[in-house]
């Protein structure tokens, strides 16, 4: 019997676009190579008409209202994304309950799936691990060249908070004072591949996310994390790999990024075993490792949709 | 006489709990016997939660000349930040909020070296602020009295009233895991005070056992004080400021970036509260004194032996 196609649905303006399209592309580029057909669309755009194995539709949740409409009798699912596992709300939770086409939720982390087997959506949960295939960034060098001034990079859409930060930072320490702060924006991909690399240290303030890609290049790149990860990393972030951002108290950050800038002043070795970790935890994460086990999610999705 | 011209926003439209703040500096004034009024562009009718006793003036007709003191906020844009830096009168910052400095000032700026007479605020968080990072050498701190009018002591229900705006994602988690983790607690009715004229605000607190603070990079935060003071046992975020008051005595604070474990802390509250009703009365008594600090009289001492002094 013919597998059904995994089409992955991108809308123009949703948020962390460029976050789901890595994700994205990377699983339908893995689905294929182990002959699953898998493509990448835009919510607006039109599709051709599916196969006979049908076709899954994979998207934000939050984009639901934006899920094309499907001619009755089409052999086509839909499987939602939780892509903010702190967003899933009534709203949602009656969406997957009523649309006869729901086949199951992806949410990425086990602890996640546990919480959201646990809510009413009349739906299976299966895990999906939000991954990437990481650019070929030439690693950076983990001993910083002592002549020249930090460049500190800022990632996030917690703009007041990264000021607040970087005010405070600028004015306290004299290493930030000297800094060259770069405002990043993985969103614009280019920008980001082109600014990242010249990064000491990234600064990020997330927004509540399943996903952490961004953090996961720069680990993959050899540049220090410093960031509060938006609940993604809760497994994965450790002091062993990056300085993480665990309070809601920004001068509590303040003073953990400015622990970590002394460390930048400081003689001797800075950061290579923390960089070393990050690197090898981020490579652990991206999307060929994690792949394995997002196949059996794939397959049992596949399943679903079988003639009973 | 010397003209005190605080400065607030343009949008008086709803209530605002910096602006009640203002407005009550500008009354506790004007019943001292200063020419103090609130200055705005506003152009709507007066709204009837400032304080009636403050004066309230249109912006762009009131005059203020070199004997006068402008008296400005946290919340400045950059260009009418250097036009008042510019003229030639007193100037007063009243700050409320120092997460809002990083809006109007560049990073190398600090507030020590702009020609600001003196600087007042709302808590010892700011003024630690402003003297560690910004240099100011001696911000006085004013604490705001709490102005919610007493309501009269109510059977307590095992209600969590909340205000979402500042925290919207986390209200909705914390609302819904609650419901779905812990179904033992989704009896439990959630009363948003979003919105609500702060009389009601006082009712909604008076019948509610718990209240949960979803204070976010505030200055000082008032609500958690409104809500100890009317007898709700405290769990959530202080939101910096709040450590002006937040102790482990008065309150289930909890500080961490993502609110899984609110969930948690609240949910644990809930099962303490509905197997012993008492089990918070020590926190409670401490809330209560907590919020004692926090009055009308209080304030109105401490500001008029600042404007004093200043003057």
């Amino acid at each position: 019997m013919t597998a059904p196609e995994i089409c992955f649905l991108l809308a123009e303006q949703e948020t962390e676009r460029m976050e789901k399209r890595c994700f994205f592309e990377a699983q339908a580029a893995l689905l294929e190579a182990a002959g699953i057909p898998a493509r990448l669309a835009s919510m607006d755009g039109t599709l051709p008409p599916p196969g006979t194995g049908g076709r899954i539709m994979v998207f934000d949740l939050a984009n639901r209202d934006q899920a094309p409409s499907v001619p009755d009798g089409d052999r086509v699912w839909f499987a939602p994304v939780l892509w903010d596992p702190y967003a899933l709300f009534d709203p949602q939770m009656t969406w997957m309950r009523r649309e006869a086409r729901c086949l199951a939720l992806l949410v990425s982390g086990e602890h996640e799936v546990e919480l959201v087997r646990k809510y009413p959506i009349g739906q299976q949960v299966l895990p999906l691990h939000f991954a990437m295939n990481y650019a070929d960034l030439e690693r950076r060098a983990a001993e910083r060249e002592a002549a020249g001034p930090l460049v500190i990079g800022c990632l996030g859409r917690k703009k007041a908070a990264l000021d607040f930060l970087r005010g405070m930072l600028t004015r306290l320490q004299p290493a930030a004072a000297r800094a060259e702060w770069v405002e990043l924006d993985f969103e614009d991909r280019d920008a980001w591949l082109r600014d990242l690399p010249r990064c000491d240290l990234l600064l990020a303030m997330r927004s509540y996310s399943g996903s952490a890609l961004p953090l996961l290049e720069a680990m993959a790149a050899g540049v220090p994390v410093c960031a509060d990860h938006g609940g993604a990393l809760s497994r994965l972030a450790s002091a062993d790999n990056g300085t993480w951002l665990e309070s809601a108290t920004l001068e509590r950050c303040a003073e953990t990024v400015a622990h970590l800038l002394e460390r930048f002043a400081g003689p001797g070795p800075q950061l290579s075993g923390i960089c070393a970790n990050a690197a090898r935890a981020a490579g652990q994460a991206s999307a060929a490792a994690t792949f394995p086990e997002n196949l059996n999610s794939w397959r049992s999705l596949m399943a679903l949709c079988a003639p009973s | 006489m010397t003209q005190i011209a605080y400065l607030t926003i343009s949008n008086l439209s709803r209530p605002v709990g910096g602006i009640m703040v203002q407005a009550a500096h500008v009354a506790a004034l004007a019943r001292a016997g200063y020419d103090a009024k609130l200055c705005t562009i506003y152009s709507g009718p007066r709204p009837d939660w400032i304080d009636p006793e403050a004066p309230l003036v249109d912006s762009n007709r009131a005059s203020v000349g070199p004997g006068d003191i402008l008296v400005l906020h946290d919340s400045i844009p950059r260009k009418v930040f250097d036009r008042f830096m510019g003229m030639k009168i007193r100037r007063v910052m009243f700050c409320q909020n120092h997460y809002f400095f990083d809006q109007t000032l560049r990073p190398d700026e600090r507030l020590a070296d702009f020609p600001i007479d003196a600087f007042i605020c709302v808590s010892e968080p700011i003024a630690a602020y402003l003297r560690d990072v910004h240099g100011v050498p001696d911000p006085v701190v004013i604490r705001p009295g709490i102005m919610q009018r007493r309501v009269p002591e109510k059977e307590k229900k095992l209600r969590v009233c909340f205000m979402p705006r500042k925290r919207l994602i986390e209200s909705g988690t914390i609302v819904h895991r609650l419901n779905y983790l812990y179904p033992e607690h989704a009896d439990v009715e959630f009363v948003s005070i979003h919105g609500l004229h702060p009389e009601k605000v006082a009712e909604v607190m008076a019948e509610c056992a718990v209240f949960l603070s979803l204070s976010v990079n505030e200055g000082l935060g008032l609500p958690p004080l409104e809500a100890m003071r009317s007898g709700c046992l405290v769990v959530g975020y202080h939101g910096g400021g709040g450590l002006d008051y937040a102790t482990e005595e008065n309150g289930l604070w909890y500080d961490s970036a993502t609110p899984a474990g609110l969930v948690d802390l609240l949910a644990d509250t809930l099962t303490r509260l509905k197997a012993e009703p008492d089990s918070f009365a020590p926190m409670l008594a401490a809330g209560r004194r907590t919020a004692d600090r926090y009055r009308l009289d209080v304030m109105q001492e401490e500001l008029c032996r600042f404007w004093e002094t200043f003057l």
